[in-house]
């Protein structure tokens, strides 16, 4: 297994991550009707912000690091 | 032994222990349950099924995995190799990801629709690829639209699936209906998670190499 820091990385273009917000609320709104036309139950808005804050962190952690595992780069 | 013998008895063991690796409920289920019931005496009827599927699953992976260290001795194999013959994409690594995603709002009784977009939304930033992200989007949303999380659910908290299921699920009631049931009853949620499964298999599949 094989770890790269990608230093250039580290603080985050804000521009890019405006682009991600926007694009995330966007599809939110255009799946959200659809999910709950056949699954009222999943009715709860609570996590709103935590959907953003996963996404976020999930694409940071992916510019800041390559991963090589068994030869292979997953994620 | 000579290596011809070895190779056959590896490949023997291979198979059996795909038997006990496989998580997804399905046919190869029905061997390794009865290895359960004659090794724990534990009744494996289908009433049953959901208080003790929870030990079976630890116990079948431990089974699955011993197994699986004896057939790759006989092979000749290393973890490296194995990788390399299973040849996990992205893309699978990402469909078995949708499928954790609905074990975890069961296991942690999450009632929000966000959580079935952060694994596509994710996956269309790195990947690009639009099709695949709704594939990954629609796997979970099928398997929770098919009950897969109420089956869940009885499994966490190890109770039997009574006699009729209270949910509401249009395609569950349609399954339950179509199959002659008055409600839905244990028989009715069991074929529609494994239905589930089948058409994410096929969907996923569909959507990867058509579009």
């Amino acid at each position: 297994m094989k770890i790269k820091i990608n230093k250039g990385n580290l603080i985050p273009d804000i521009k890019e991550y405006g682009k991600i917000l926007l694009s995330v609320i966007i599809t939110i709104y255009l799946l959200k009707g659809f999910i709950l036309y056949l699954l009222p139950s999943l009715n709860s808005l609570s996590d709103f912000w935590g959907l953003v804050f996963w996404v976020f962190l999930i694409t940071w952690l992916k510019n800041l690091f390559d991963f090589r595992i068994f030869g292979r780069d997953w994620f | 032994m000579d290596s011809k013998t070895k190779k056959y008895l590896g490949f023997m063991f291979l198979i059996i222990a795909i038997f006990f690796l496989d998580p997804i409920p399905g046919p190869t289920d029905f061997v390794a349950l009865q290895a359960y019931s004659m090794y724990s005496g534990a009744d494996v009827g289908l009433n049953n099924l959901s208080v003790i599927y929870a030990d079976y699953f630890v116990w079948s992976m431990i089974v699955g995995i011993l197994l699986l260290w004896i057939a790759m001795y006989f092979l000749g194999w290393n973890l490296k190799k194995l990788w390399k013959k299973i040849d996990l994409g992205k893309y699978n690594l990402a469909v078995g990801l949708s499928i954790l995603v609905v074990v975890a709002m069961s296991f942690f009784n999450l009632n929000s629709y966000l959580y079935l977009l952060i694994l596509p939304i994710v996956y269309y930033f790195y990947e690009k690829d639009f099709s695949e992200a709704i594939a990954l989007f629609l796997s979970s949303y099928i398997l929770i639209l098919f009950g897969f999380r109420e089956l869940l659910s009885f499994i966490f908290t190890k109770t039997s699936i009574p006699e009729f299921v209270e949910m509401q699920s249009p395609v569950v009631s349609w399954i339950s209906s179509t199959l002659g049931f008055e409600a839905i009853t244990s028989i009715s949620l069991i074929s529609s998670v494994l239905i589930s499964f089948v058409a994410i298999f096929l969907l996923t599949k569909l959507l990867r190499e058509k579009f």
